[in-house]
């Protein structure tokens, strides 16, 4: 028995940099545009809230880099922050799954998280990327593996990963072992990466179709 | 580094946003230098066939010879609660 197709959405949209509150604003509009062209799961970038630490490729001894640094804690936020209100409220009304990229905050330590947010408006659960990437680790924590899941949705059964975990076979395995039907795969934008995104995520969808 | 008056028109990074169905082929192709919101249909019934040719942690494992660990416990970085006991 063949099944209605359902549609999903990835939203390009630049971010609104170091600006959670207005990030928040801007990710609850392209769901609903998302869901005005009947989508029913809308993904975002990676860190998209606050947009990507492009800032970690300057010297660190620099005064720039110290300045964004700094910034970049400020507008780091705790998974369960009020800010990210307008894009639970849009997904409830849209009825729309939601996974959004974003830099948490827990206590002294910051994470480039991947939430999930459910088509009733409440977070299903959020992953903290497992191992960052050369100057994000200098930016970001890692995350202990507890988090990594796959959720059911009214669109198949929902998981995801950032950049190059998708690198990370045992990583890819474990999403397959708790059988993931849509895959989020959240990318920042950088030129030298094409070629490995296009390669590793057509890989991927045959890898754990 | 430019102002962010230069900055005006320029993009930082051009983007690659795609939607893939099962097997590989895209089914909106990577998208650069715009913003827009891509979508497609999808149908979970084009998972089957692909999972009849190779699926990896079923029918096309090995753990006889390949097993995978996976650690789900969390790990806090300090552990409240007695210590545990030396005796059995």
């Amino acid at each position: 028995m063949t099944q209605e197709p359902s549609i999903v959405a990835a939203v390009q949209w630049s971010p609104e940099v170091l600006n959670p509150t207005a990030g928040a604003e801007k990710a609850a509009a392209a769901v609903r545009e998302a869901g005005a062209k009947g989508a029913g799961l809308v993904v975002f970038p990676e860190c998209w809230l606050q947009g990507y630490p492009y800032w970690s490729g300057l010297a660190p001894s620099s005064p720039e880099y110290q300045h964004f640094r700094q910034l970049s804690f400020e507008a780091s936020i705790p998974i369960d922050s009020t800010v990210l209100e307008p894009v639970y409220v849009a997904a409830r009304e849209q009825g729309c799954t939601v996974v959004l990229g974003l830099q948490e905050r827990v206590g002294g330590t910051l994470f480039c998280t991947l939430l999930f947010i459910g088509p009733d408006g409440k977070k299903m659960g959020s992953q903290r990327k497992l191992v960052p990437t050369q100057a994000e680790r200098l930016v970001w924590g890692r995350g202990d593996g507890s988090d990594i899941d796959v959720y059911p949705t009214p669109l198949g059964r929902l998981g995801g990963l950032s950049c190059f975990e998708h690198q990370m076979a045992p990583a890819r395995l474990a999403l397959c072992s708790l059988n993931i039907q849509l895959h989020a795969a959240a990318w920042p934008g950088h030129a030298f990466l094409n070629p490995i995104i296009d390669a590793s995520m057509r890989q991927l969808a045959h890898e754990n179709a | 580094m430019r102002t962010p008056e230069e900055a005006k028109g320029h993009w930082n990074t051009q983007g690659g946003s795609a939607i893939i169905a099962p097997g590989g082929v895209y089914l909106q192709e990577p998208v650069f230098d715009t913003e827009t919101i891509l979508v497609a249909p999808v149908n979970l019934a084009d998972i089957a066939v692909h999972k009849w040719f190779f699926d990896g942690a079923g029918h096309y494992s090995r753990p006889d010879v390949f097993q995978l660990r996976w650690n789900r416990d969390p790990k806090p970085a300090v552990a409240q609660g007695a210590f545990l006991s030396d005796e059995s």
